[in-house]
């Protein structure tokens, strides 16, 4: 079982509270102690580390650029859209204005996309597959020169996917990811079971998932029973997010829990100190876990 | 709904969501794998934008509310569209007996509101606004806490939100007219008002407002009010144009007889007065959101968003026309929104 280390902390986002949210906000306000925490993960032998495309990630890869031999080995794993670059923009100037705006901001050359803004929104909204993969582009563009793994998409953008039906979205991500940039794709959902069944009929075979997994049952949707037997049924590469129900589960009590299933590839957490750190690597090695070297 | 219910439930039902922006978008993914939905279609005026959902989510897309009429009877409609055009379409919808559902808020002005609430009870239909923070699980146990009296009764409450959704002039969009319905008062300010009205009813009046525009042209970005109840004091303080915060975040501050509440979206905690208390830390308890979510059927942005069209499908089919976030307790926010910009207007800074 991997240990991918996430990056929610560094950027304010805390399911469980406004207020803790807000105090880590200010206390990673500077590049370097986001560093620091990122250093105490290396040093306890974490070699994965997760990145949502925020315009301040930028940053943090020019510095793994900067120091290759300080980060050898290192493995990264792209989440994206930061949705709420999005977001506001979409309230602003609806989907397709923020689309156009992010892709002229991202400088991008690329023939295929002036070929469409010169052609008109009209000729951007008929080809949502050509969008999507300038976007991708676009998302990946930061981590260039750097190991990326695989790529994720956020659940905001996954979930509203599965809702709205998009079936040839989930099709092409995966298979763009693989063949422009040579890495394998998977989706971080909130709702997993139904993800599961619906990528088994879009025809996306072992797909990787990225989903709340904890004993309280948070963020699991339709509930925890489903999940369970999903995960010990197998069929997907799986990656367990929000193992600790934003606090509402003991360290102990999260690694008993996601150690009970087989089929679980990946333990996706976030920390904001060396103690809490090495306290869940030392949890999952003392139950002899291996932690990547 | 329990499966007796489901397996009684005399047909499944047909829709129709008008306007494909943000929140249509989010109300078709939700709606789309709802068991008791059969079929949903799509009104959107952009051709383009129609085109592509109707090719590639293979979803009937009509240009106008008029063609959907004309081709289709649906049981019920969303209306996501911008506020100005609220009042005559969800009217075309009520009038024709089609349960309807209304982002906020409601409609332009009070006057409206109230002819719509008339006319979703004569037709008896379930008729629901978009105040989806009643669906917010902490929002709703601190209803609950406060009505259960264990508190007292509260002698003071504040409402803060902060929302870094317009944080530079921008002449785009509807929400930057006021022709259209647009700024924070109607907007985001109006989730405050209903959520006030949710805690402690509706105000007596506003005794005092004031509404600012900090870098929109033509509405207001803040809005600042006073609000007089019996027995009770109540502010108001909205800045939508924060780029401090991420996204929206709720402050509410609520003082009792015999202790105090303090909630976000995502916690809230509670001071009980007592012989023994002195304020320390240990009187002060805490409940987070992970202590009492329950999951839902298809998450999308929100628990909250999936429950409230839930309890809007499961009125329809219960014939519930008293729906949570009904069109008279969604009027009574337009009564209070008119008075706010009355008096505020009155007073307006720059």
């Amino acid at each position: 079982m991997k240990l991918i280390f996430g990056d929610n902390q560094f950027f304010g986002i805390n399911h469980m509270s406004e207020e803790k949210a807000q105090a880590l906000s200010e206390r990673f306000s500077k590049l370097d102690s986001v560093i620091n925490v990122i250093d105490h993960a290396y040093e306890a032998g974490i070699r994965d580390f997760m990145f949502t495309t925020h315009d301040r990630v930028q940053q943090i890869c020019d510095h793994f650029r900067q120091h290759p031999n300080r980060y050898r080995g290192i493995r990264l794993y792209p989440a994206m859209p930061y949705a709420h670059k999005y977001a506001n923009l979409v309230a602003d100037k609806g989907v397709m204005g923020a689309v156009v705006d992010v892709l002229r901001g991202d400088g991008s050359s690329s023939g295929a996309l002036r070929a469409m803004l010169h052609a008109g929104r009209g000729a951007l909204q008929q080809d949502p597959i050509t969008i999507m993969r300038l976007l991708v582009d676009a998302e990946l563009r930061m981590f260039h020169d750097l190991q990326v793994e695989a790529i994720f998409l956020q659940n905001i953008v996954t979930d509203l996917l599965l809702g709205l039906g998009a079936r040839n979205a989930f099709e092409e991500f995966v298979s763009y990811a693989r063949r422009q940039h040579g890495v394998d794709a998977g989706f971080i959902t909130m709702n997993l079971p139904l993800l599961a069944s619906y990528l088994r009929t879009c025809g996306v075979e072992r797909p990787l998932l990225c989903a709340s997994f904890n004993k309280s049952g948070y963020l699991m949707n339709p509930s925890r029973a489903s999940y369970e037997a999903l995960i010990q049924e197998g069929g997907q590469r799986f990656v367990a997010m929000s193992i600790f129900a934003s606090g509402a589960v003991t360290p102990a009590e999260a690694v008993a829990y996601v150690r009970g299933f087989r089929n679980i590839e990946a333990i996706l957490f976030g920390a904001s100190s060396k103690l809490h750190i090495e306290e869940t690597v030392g949890y999952f090695q003392e139950r002899a876990v291996a932690v990547p070297a | 709904m329990d499966d007796a219910t489901f397996k009684s439930a005399p047909q499944l039902l047909r829709g129709a969501i008008v306007g494909l922006g943000r929140m249509g978008l989010t109300h078709l993914a939700i709606l789309r794998g709802h068991p008791l939905v059969a079929s949903l279609a799509v009104v959107e005026t952009s051709a383009c934008f129609a085109k592509a959902v109707e090719k590639n989510l293979e979803i009937p897309c009509y240009r106008s509310i008029d063609d959907l009429l004309h081709s289709t009877s649906p049981d019920f409609l969303i209306v996501a569209t911008p506020t100005q055009t609220h009042y005559t379409i969800a009217m075309l919808a009520l009038e024709r007996g089609i349960h309807t559902f209304i982002e906020k808020p409601l409609s332009m002005s009070a006057a409206e509101s109230a002819a719509l609430v008339q006319a979703a009870k004569a037709q008896g239909v379930v008729a629901q606004v978009g105040y989806v923070n009643r669906f917010n699980e902490i929002f709703a146990a601190v209803r609950s806490l406060l009505h259960s009296g264990e508190l007292g009764k509260p002698t003071y409450i504040s409402c803060d939100i902060r929302s870094p959704m317009v944080v530079r002039s921008s002449a785009h969009g509807w929400r930057s007219r006021k022709s259209d319905g647009g700024g924070c008062l109607g907007d985001i300010a109006s989730h405050g008002i209903d959520l006030l009205n949710f805690l402690a009813g509706p105000p007596l009046g506003v005794l005092g407002a004031s509404l600012q525009s900090l870098v929109s042209e033509d509405v207001e970005d803040r809005v600042d009010a006073l609000l007089a109840y019996k027995d009770l004091t109540a502010t108001l303080h909205v800045n939508w144009s924060d780029p401090s915060c991420r996204k929206p975040a709720y402050r509410l501050n609520i003082e009792t007889q015999r202790g105090r509440i303090v909630a976000d979206q995502h916690a809230y905690k509670v001071f009980r007065t007592s012989a023994t208390t002195q304020g320390y830390a240990t009187d002060w308890s805490t409940v987070y959101i992970p202590d009492i979510a329950s999951p839902v059927r298809m998450y999308v942005r929100g628990n909250e968003f999936t429950r409230q069209l839930d309890s809007f499908i499961d009125s329809i089919v219960l014939r519930h026309t008293d729906a949570v976030s009904d069109l008279a307790s969604a009027a009574e926010v337009d009564k209070v929104i008119e008075q706010i910009r009355a008096t505020g207007e009155r007073t307006r800074l720059r």
